[in-house]
C-alpha cells in the first residue's frame, strides 16, 4: 500500500520524540501543562473581560475608599454637588434641617477595594439652603438632560415638600455583577 | 525536570484555589440582572423598593400587579412611553416588566392563573407607544376598567406629573 507524505511526517516526528524524550519526562510536561492551562485565559472573550476588569474608568482608577469628604471617594463617582458628608450628615442620612428626597439617580461605581461594580443611589437632601462646602463633580454613567433620569444635574428633590437643595449622599443599593 | 514540573504544579494549584476563596469572602451576592435593569433604568424616580412619592411618580410596589386585570391595562403598562422606549432589549425589557409586576407588582389579578409576559408580547407591544394620546386622560380610562372588573387599590388613581428644576 502506497504511504502518504504526511503518514511518513508523522511517523518520523513521533519516532524521535519517542527516541529523545523519556516516558516519565512527557508525563511530567503534560500534567503540567493541564494543571496550569486554566491560569492563562485562552479564549479571546475571556481575554478581553479580565483586560476590562483591569480597566475601569478614569474616576475609578483614581478613587479611594477612606475619606467619603473628598470628592475622589469611590461611590462619587456620578454625584455632581455639595457632600452632605461635609455637612454634617452622612452617606445615608440627611444634615439636621433637611430631608431626603424620595426620589434619585442610580448609577454605578467601581469600589477599588473588590474591582467590582455597585449601584449607587444619588439621593438629595432638600428643605434648607445649600451647603457651600465639597462640591464635587463626578460623570460616570451621567447622561444628559434630555435623558433625565440619569442626569445628575438636576435638583432631585421631586416628590420632597420643597425644591430647596441643601446636598447630595451616595447610598450604596447593591453589587451590580 | 520532575522536580521542576512538580513545583509548577504546586503552585498553580495554590493560586487557583486560594483567589476565589479571597474572592468570596469578601463579596456580596449580586442583585439579579433585572432588578439592576429595574435600579437603572426605572428605579431612581419609582423608588428602590417600588415607593416613590405620592402623587409626584406613580408607587409600583403592591399596585401593578392590578394592571393585569383588563387586556387593556396588561397593554399598558407596556405601551407606556417610557417603557416602550427605553433602551433595553425586548428580553431585558420582558425580564424587568415581569419583575415590576409579578414582584414588586404583586398581588397580581388573576392570582396564579396570570401568565409572565413573554418576548414576544412585549415587542409586539413596545412598537405601540403611547406618544400620540393623552397620557393622562387615558390612564384614567385604563384604571376605570381596572375598577369595573376588578377590586383595585385606592391608590391606583393617584397620579400627577412630575415637576423639575436645574442646579
Amino acid at each position: 500500500m502506497k504511504r502518504l507524505l504526511v503518514d511518513n511526517l508523522g511517523e518520523r516526528l513521533t519516532r524521535r520524540l519517542a527516541g529523545r524524550l523519556s516516558r516519565r519526562s512527557a508525563l511530567a510536561r503534560l500534567g503540567a501543562l493541564l494543571v496550569a492551562a486554566p491560569a492563562f485565559p485562552l479564549l479571546p472573550v475571556q481575554r478581553a473581560r479580565a483586560a476590562d476588569e483591569g480597566k475601569g474608568t478614569d474616576f475609578s482608577r483614581a478613587a479611594q475608599t477612606d475619606d467619603n469628604t473628598a470628592c475622589n471617594y469611590w461611590r462619587y463617582c456620578g454625584i455632581d454637588g455639595n457632600l452632605c458628608a461635609c455637612c454634617g450628615g452622612g452617606m445615608h442620612s440627611c444634615p439636621p434641617g433637611s430631608q431626603p428626597s424620595p426620589t434619585s439617580w442610580i448609577g454605578s461605581c467601581i469600589n477599588p477595594a473588590d474591582q467590582r461594580s455597585y449601584l449607587i443611589a444619588y439621593r438629595d437632601c432638600c428643605g434648607a439652603s445649600i451647603c457651600p462646602k465639597c462640591s464635587c463633580l463626578g460623570t460616570d454613567h451621567a447622561m444628559p438632560i434630555y435623558r433625565p433620569q440619569a442626569n445628575n444635574h438636576i435638583i432631585w428633590c421631586i416628590g420632597a415638600n420643597t425644591f430647596e437643595y441643601h446636598c447630595s449622599m451616595a447610598i450604596l443599593v447593591g453589587l451590580a455583577e | 525536570m520532575g522536580l521542576v514540573a512538580g513545583l509548577m504544579t504546586l503552585i498553580t494549584a495554590v493560586a487557583l484555589a486560594a483567589v476565589p476563596r479571597a474572592k468570596r469572602a469578601q463579596s456580596p451576592t449580586p442583585l439579579p440582572a433585572a432588578q439592576v435593569a429595574y435600579l437603572t433604568s426605572c428605579g431612581g424616580c419609582h423608588g428602590i423598593e417600588g415607593r416613590s412619592a405620592p402623587g409626584s411618580v406613580p408607587t409600583l410596589r403592591g399596585l401593578t400587579g392590578s394592571f393585569l386585570c383588563t387586556p387593556q391595562g396588561r397593554d399598558f403598562i407596556i405601551r407606556l412611553p417610557d417603557v416602550a422606549l427605553t433602551q433595553l432589549s425586548d428580553r431585558r425589557l420582558t425580564e424587568v416588566m415581569n419583575f415590576v409586576v409579578f414582584d414588586l407588582g404583586a398581588p397580581v389579578a388573576g392570582g396564579e392563573k396570570a401568565s409572565l409576559y413573554t418576548v414576544a408580547e412585549v415587542a409586539r407591544l413596545r412598537h405601540h407607544p403611547l406618544t400620540d394620546t393623552g397620557l393622562t386622560a387615558y390612564r384614567n380610562q385604563v384604571v376605570a376598567g381596572l375598577a369595573s372588573r376588578c377590586r383595585v387599590p385606592l391608590a391606583l388613581h393617584v397620579y400627577a406629573a412630575p415637576v423639575t428644576a436645574s442646579r
